[in-house]
């Protein structure tokens, strides 16, 4: 779970120090508390976009996009927004952008393909091995194939545990919109999982 | 609530996106249905999976230094851009990062947020007047360029001008209360960024004297007016972005 913080660790300095006031010296264009800013939120942004691609390597792309992209915009954050939930959408941009190039370079040669099914297929292939454990590995597939609006809502909340709130800002989507995204995402992988899960489910309940 | 109702609302329950009220009745159905608690115990059982997943993805996951790196040839010596800012939304930050501080702070931020809006309606009035001008132009070549300006009539133009004096005292006075905040601020803030912050409101204070100086010179010049007003908005919003 993803924790706002008031306070940063600044590498340059070796001390903590006050979120605002980190982010003003980034805004002067001081490269080393834009560095504090990174090392809090690098990981879990990582894991947002991995989450959505499954590929390490354009996940790792991407993250160093979205970090440039927030530098290049740090004037743009409100005072009132949690640095976390700028990020995040931030990096959701980066990764709707990515997503969607990659989709007009296939669509030259898959004309006839439609829209969603093409929007799944052309998500870089998972790592089989950075994930150990076999339902892991069934996790993972079943979350890419999940449309992208379902996947986006279900990373955040069920792996992220973000306030439906938080994820309304970084997506845009009215919160209605979001639990029934959840709702369905939810059975889709219910679907797919099922007798992994029940294992888990009958697991739980010998146990209790 | 029925078991129909207690489904539709397990997964917020489960989450703690209920109110207090919705979420004891839910608490209190499910101590005596079998059912539904059976399909909580569900949920959780499958969340806990979800976090496995979760936990052993950020275990693998480790940020490669590399990544930084990158990202530092990728910014180069740039600064950030200083894009449009909605100014409201500098003002619902400012008073976000400065709420928690003192009453004495407290109310002079309320001051300052007061001049600012009033600088604001200010400014509106004088891009009405240039914006009545644009059009009145096209259509009047024949009238005077003073009748012209401020929206064509006399009455108008000492409006405007007694707006702009205003807007002035309110932009010094506002200055006036952040400065004092920001001194205040400063042997907490980074010697570099201090200088750089003194540096840019020199430069700023120096556009001030020029464009206070040309408006002063020609009063009924929307355009100047329009200059100086600009270079003192900047300044408030240099104070703002310290002081919050």
């Amino acid at each position: 779970m993803l924790t706002e913080v008031r306070t940063l660790s600044s590498p340059e300095f070796g001390v903590r120090e006050d979120v605002q006031g980190i982010l003003t010296r980034a805004r002067a264009g001081d490269a080393d508390a834009f560095h504090a800013v990174f090392i809090r939120y690098s990981k879990p942004v990582l894991s947002f976009i991995y989450s959505q691609l499954g590929n390490r390597a354009h996940a790792e792309e991407l993250t160093q996009e979205t970090f440039i992209r927030a530098y290049q915009r740090l004037f743009s954050m409100h005072g009132n927004t949690q640095l976390s939930t700028w990020l995040f959408g931030i990096a959701r941009n980066v990764v709707r952008e990515a997503i969607k190039e990659k989709y007009r370079d296939q669509r030259k040669v898959e004309l006839d393909q439609p829209l969603s099914r093409t929007l799944r297929d052309i998500r870089t292939g998972p790592d089989q091995q950075l994930i150990a454990g076999e339902l892991n590995l069934k996790i993972q597939k079943a979350l890419a194939a999940l449309s992208e609006d379902h996947r986006v809502v279900f990373v955040l909340k069920v792996l992220h545990r973000m306030r439906y709130k938080e994820i309304s800002r970084i997506t845009g989507a009215s919160i209605g919109k979001l639990k029934t995204d959840l709702h369905r995402a939810r059975l889709e992988m219910r679907q797919r999982l099922v007798p992994y899960l029940s294992e888990q489910t009958a697991g739980k309940r010998g146990g209790s | 609530m029925s078991c129909k109702d207690i489904l539709r609302h397990i997964e917020d329950f489960y989450y703690g996106e209920l109110d207090e009220k919705t979420a004891q009745e839910v608490q209190s159905h499910l101590r005596s249905c079998q059912e539904c608690g059976r399909a909580l115990e569900d949920l959780s059982a499958e969340d806990k999976a979800y976090q496995a997943y979760a936990e052993a993805l950020d275990r693998s996951l480790e940020v490669s230094p590399q990544i930084w790196r990158r990202i530092q040839a990728g910014i180069g010596t740039c600064k950030p851009e200083r894009g449009w800012r909605h100014p409201l939304g500098r003002i619902v930050g400012f008073l976000d990062g400065i709420l928690p501080r003192s009453a004495v702070v407290r109310q002079a931020v309320f001051a300052a947020v007061i001049v600012v809006l009033s600088v604001g309606t200010t400014l509106l009035t004088v891009h009405y007047y240039r914006t009545r001008e644009a059009g009145i132009d096209d259509q009047h070549l024949a009238r005077t360029s003073d009748r012209i300006r401020y929206g064509g009539s006399q009455n108008g133009l000492e409006a405007a001008i007694r707006s702009i004096q205003q807007a002035e005292r309110d932009y010094n006075n506002a200055i006036e209360v952040l400065s004092k905040i920001v001194d205040k601020r400063k042997p907490s803030l980074d010697s570099r960024f201090v200088a750089e912050l003194e540096r840019n409101l020199k430069a700023i204070d120096e556009s001030i004297a020029a464009t206070r100086s040309a408006y002063h010179a020609h009063p009924s010049d929307s355009e100047l007016a329009h200059y100086m007003l600009t270079a003192y908005e900047k300044k408030v919003e240099l104070l703002l972005e310290v002081a919050s």
